[in-house]
């Protein structure tokens, strides 16, 4: 998959959404059902909680996004990087589910966050 | 002056009827409906107007349909009835409120159907309808459920929109303001 993909470049679509903290950026990327699974265990089940969880970190804007490596196969894509906000500096890998190979709609994504 | 939650029916999902809640705000606000405010990205409003629900429900979408160009449902209710919805909740206080969904029916679904719906497997997810709405309970989430708005629309022949437990207590909270 070339490097300005329609998928690779909707991964860094999302992830400047993520670092603008721009739900209403984030959340057309993302099926009704989204599953949300951080890696403390913790689940956000659809839409609806996924938006409010946005919403509530809206206020934290990182300065600069690094996206280090990014891969996508089939109906599953993962990227990881850095996000450096003012006072810290937050490193995750995430894992997106799309509903199909075809989609541009994420069903399901696993974050690792250190 | 009357006080309205606001619900709109699949916006802002899966890349389709994408609406900014800002300019919703905005539009709605130069359109004479009184300290608007919105609730994250799934649709939720809470307006005053001197119209009557139907008819403010009406202006509504033909607004959105007349600055966004989507053909949107909206249903509107009154604080009370919000109220009621969320007092009528069949589920027990211990079930986690974001696996519990209130879901408006534009009409009260055809009994038979909803009679034989009701005889279906559906594990551990369970649903009961009363009058025009449905709650439903999702105990391992919605990763595994066959329980979706769409889902239901489909089964019963109607025009529905779902909010989680906390998005109606959140509603209500905002229109008590």
């Amino acid at each position: 998959m070339c490097n300005d993909s329609p998928r690779r470049k909707l991964i860094v679509e999302l992830n400047i959404g993520f670092a603008e903290g721009n739900a209403a950026k984030v959340m057309p990327f993302l099926s009704n059902t989204i599953i949300w699974e951080m890696a403390d265990g913790k689940i956000l089940n659809g839409f609806e909680e996924v938006s409010g969880f946005l919403q509530r970190i809206t206020q934290h804007t990182a300065g600069k996004l690094i996206i280090k490596n990014m891969v996508t196969h089939g109906k599953m894509a993962a990227c990881n990087g850095i996000l450096k906000f003012k006072d810290r500096e937050v490193r995750f890998a995430d894992f997106y589910e799309f509903t199909s190979a075809g989609s541009a709609t994420i069903k399901r994504i696993t974050s690792y966050i250190s | 002056m009357n006080t309205y939650i606001v619900l709109l029916r699949g916006i802002n999902v899966s890349g389709k009827n994408i609406i900014k809640m800002a300019e919703l705000k905005q539009f709605l606000t130069d359109e004479g409906f009184g300290n608007v405010v919105t609730y994250i990205q799934s649709g939720n409003l809470v307006v005053e107007s001197p119209l009557k629900r139907d008819e403010a429900g009406q202006k509504i979408k033909q607004l959105i349909m007349t600055h966004f160009g989507w053909d949107i449902s909206v249903f509107v209710l009154t604080l009370k009835q919000m109220q009621q919805a969320l007092q009528n909740n069949p589920f027990p206080d211990t079930a986690e409120p974001n696996r519990v969904f209130v879901t408006f029916l534009d009409k009260v679904p055809d009994a038979g159907i909803a009679a034989a719906l009701a005889q279906t497997d559906f594990g551990p997810d369970v649903f009961e309808i009363i009058n025009d709405i449905l709650y439903f309970h999702l105990p391992g989430g919605m990763a595994q459920s066959k329980m979706t708005n769409n889902f239901f629309e489909k089964k019963l022949k109607v025009t529905a929109t779902g909010r989680n437990l906390n998005t109606v207590r959140k509603m209500i909270e905002l229109a008590k303001k």
